[in-house]
């Protein structure tokens, strides 16, 4: 019961600070407009310049040429404005130009038939790679090319950039809980209220446990806000809302986990908004939110590869946000994701409650 | 050393301190403190800054950790699971210690649901703690919106939601205007005989005024423990008399020359000469001061130092607390 109470507190100051209100349901909502003006103004469905050099000149080459000439969006529009060049130089030098998004190599070479270069830091690159990949494992009779993408996303790809975007800052906008309830716990040390709390019958874990409800609340209405947000600016929503908030929940376990961590470090509310906005950013990077990052794989688990950044819960929501909203993925296409989220969210957050209890909320005697 | 309480008249005791020590570094803060508070008396613990009073009283409610020593309620040593005895307590700090965005009536039911009071019953409570201390035209305004002494009367509050039966108040008067110091002291008195009441101060009067005992500590150790009159008729040699002199005054005055002379001058009759080199005023203190006053004059005179006024008081709290702990100012 004193975890109702104490989670209605949090909640009441929470409502009652213009600041607090700002940074938890106004940014995420700016972070979706500046994404739609940023990205969501092109063409929903954009026609992607692609510049193919055929040193093979046979049946099969054709074969690939027409394909991809052939791919049309649901609206009629082709996916991919093919132009012919044969000096290699001349390509690379268009590529870098940014005049198309892809060059694409045919040769006769039966060890790599095709090759495709562009700018993996691109987010067009990025999508047009993967609807390119679709055209040519749909071509039969030429070798599957490798993978080209950083994270593939497997059943569909965005429809836009702005769908590439948006999963991204669901996952920024919860991952801002870290400053917030760094914020939120510094400030009842900053100003005292949390001795006050400790000599009351308050135990930790109730303390926490309030924490934590409240700014789980916060998570299902930064989600929810910014997916209508995201809707009502054209955002192709293709998978569930309930999975998006479920994903939401869990990683807002790792975020408040990391909130208390960096609250053990911090005496002012200034300090921890600081050091937990440092600690959201980094997470967001690493996890790929922004832009696709490749570690290196470490092991192989129920055949997924293993890397470094997958030691963050943010990693996995970002792939399962991308799988459930824009490739349409139910429940049992993401289980694994989940279940890692499940794991590290929970670790984080035992972490956290553990570090905060021991320093700040331990009684003297 | 101790003497019963002049109001309450118990015996029983509430609060037992026993060898209370706690160091900070090389700092000694508290130094083997032993004390026995009686149930319904004001219980006064004075001391300079830096004396170790916060830390005692941090000490008593289980906010901090004695490096050697204990503190017993009921007999009954405090610890960290011991619920109902820390429920006993409820402590008034030093510091405002509310939560800015919540309203006056919404901080008492919740600290009161904290402690496990259920809502109806925390807000009743906190209903009529508003009403007691003139708060409750406001309990429906967040705490950052109430004047400072209002934030203080609400402070206290907090720490009697609970309805604690030991309250401790780190000098309850800090930064009070006269109405609401005037306000809180009535309520304090109110309190008396009800509950034990514990504050600490370094405001003389309101220590003399309110606290059945007082305690006077100095880095860290006991000095004296009595009651107020007791105090004032032990400890300063009675009656004071203030003499501003004359002809002492002026630049390059050697003041601990002119102390010394008057000391000498006035050694048979008067044991605690002082002297006040900001007022120009030698503090004499002396039983039958009033028999004394021609020969203090007279030998004054002799001494080369010739009294411009005189005035003579009762020794005050003020004039104990002084003459124990000294006049060096501390941080």
């Amino acid at each position: 019961m004193k975890t109702l109470h104490v989670a209605r507190k949090y909640l009441l100051e929470f409502l009652r600070d213009p600041t607090l209100l700002a940074l938890s349901l106004l940014t995420p909502i700016a972070f979706i407009l500046i994404t739609y003006v940023g990205y969501g103004t092109a063409p929903k469905l954009a026609t992607y310049p692609i510049l193919v050099i055929d040193s093979d000149h046979s049946a099969a080459s054709e074969k690939v040429l027409n394909a991809v000439r052939a791919e049309r969006h649901p609206d009629n529009r082709p996916v991919f404005e093919v132009r012919l060049l044969d000096d290699r130089q001349v390509a690379e030098s268009e590529l870098k130009a940014k005049h198309a998004d892809i060059l694409m190599i045919l040769t006769s070479d039966p060890a790599s038939p095709i090759t495709v270069r562009g700018d993996g830091t691109s987010m067009r690159f990025i999508i047009a790679s993967t609807l390119l990949e679709t055209v040519l494992n749909q071509v039969s009779g030429i070798p599957r090319i490798m993978a080209i993408t950083e994270h593939p996303i497997s059943v569909a790809a965005p429809a836009s950039e702005f769908d590439a975007y948006t999963p991204g800052m669901m996952i920024f906008a919860v991952l801002l809980l870290t400053p917030q309830t760094s914020m939120l716990v510094a400030r009842e040390l900053r100003s005292g209220t949390l001795r006050r709390l400790r000599i009351s019958h308050l135990r930790a874990w109730e303390l926490m446990m309030g924490v934590t409800l409240a700014q789980m609340l916060v998570a299902v209405g930064q989600v929810v806000l910014m997916f209508v947000a995201a809707l009502a600016l054209g955002f192709h929503n293709r998978g569930s809302l309930l999975l998006a908030i479920l994903i939401g929940l869990l990683l807002s376990f790792s975020a408040i986990g990391w909130g208390l961590i960096v609250t053990c470090f911090s005496q002012k509310d200034s300090d921890a908004l600081n050091v937990g906005s440092v600690v959201t950013m980094l997470q967001v990077f690493l996890s790929g939110a922004f832009f696709p990052i490749q570690g290196a794989a470490l092991f192989s688990m129920v055949g997924h590869e293993i890397g470094l950044f997958d030691f963050i819960p943010a990693t996995h929501g970002m792939l399962a946000l991308q799988q459930v909203l824009i490739g349409g993925i139910a429940l049992d296409g993401i289980i694994f994701r989940l279940g890692a989220m499940i794991v590290l969210s929970i670790t984080t957050f035992g972490v956290g409650i553990l570090m905060f209890a021991r320093i700040h909320m331990r009684r003297a005697v | 050393m101790s003497e019963l309480p002049k109001r309450s008249g118990s015996t029983e005791i509430v609060v037992k301190t026993e060898g209370l020590t706690k160091h900070y570094g090389a700092l000694t803060a508290v130094n083997g403190l032993s004390l026995d508070i009686y149930a319904g008396e004001v219980f006064g613990l004075l001391g300079p800054n830096g004396a170790g009073k916060t830390t005692a009283i941090h000490m008593l409610c289980g906010l901090l950790k004695p490096d050697a020593g204990r503190v017993l309620i009921h007999n009954h040593p405090i610890s960290s699971d011991d619920t109902e005895n820390s429920a006993r307590v409820g402590l008034c700090p030093q510091a405002i210690v509310l939560w800015e965005r919540l309203t006056c009536i919404e901080q008492l039911e919740f600290i009161g649901q904290m402690y496990g009071i259920r809502s109806s019953e925390a807000r009743r409570r906190g209903e009529k703690l508003l009403e007691e201390l003139d708060l409750i035209e406001k309990r429906n305004k967040q705490a950052r919106t109430l004047s400072g002494g209002m934030q203080r009367r609400l402070n206290m509050a907090m720490a009697l939601v609970h309805d604690p039966e030991i309250i401790v108040l780190d000098e309850p008067e800090a930064g009070l205007d006269p109405q609401s110091r005037v306000r809180v002291r009535d309520y304090i008195h109110s309190l008396s005989r009800r509950k034990t009441v514990i504050l600490t101060t370094h405001n003389m009067d309101e220590a003399d005024r309110m606290a059945d005992r007082v305690a006077i500590i100095d880095h860290g150790q006991l000095l004296v423990l009595d009651t107020p009159q007791n105090l004032k008729r032990r400890v300063g040699e009675g009656d004071v008399v203030e003499i501003h002199l004359n002809g002492c005054l002026g630049e390059g005055v050697d003041w601990e020359a002119v102390q010394n002379k008057a000391r000498s001058a006035l050694a048979d009759i008067a044991p605690t000469v002082t002297l006040n080199s900001t007022e120009h005023t030698l503090h004499v203190h002396a039983l039958n001061a009033t028999g004394h006053l021609p020969s203090i004059v007279e030998r004054l005179k002799i001494a080369g130092m010739e009294p411009a006024t005189l005035s003579i008081r009762a020794n005050t709290l003020e004039d104990v607390f002084i003459q124990l702990t000294g006049r060096t100012l501390r941080e």
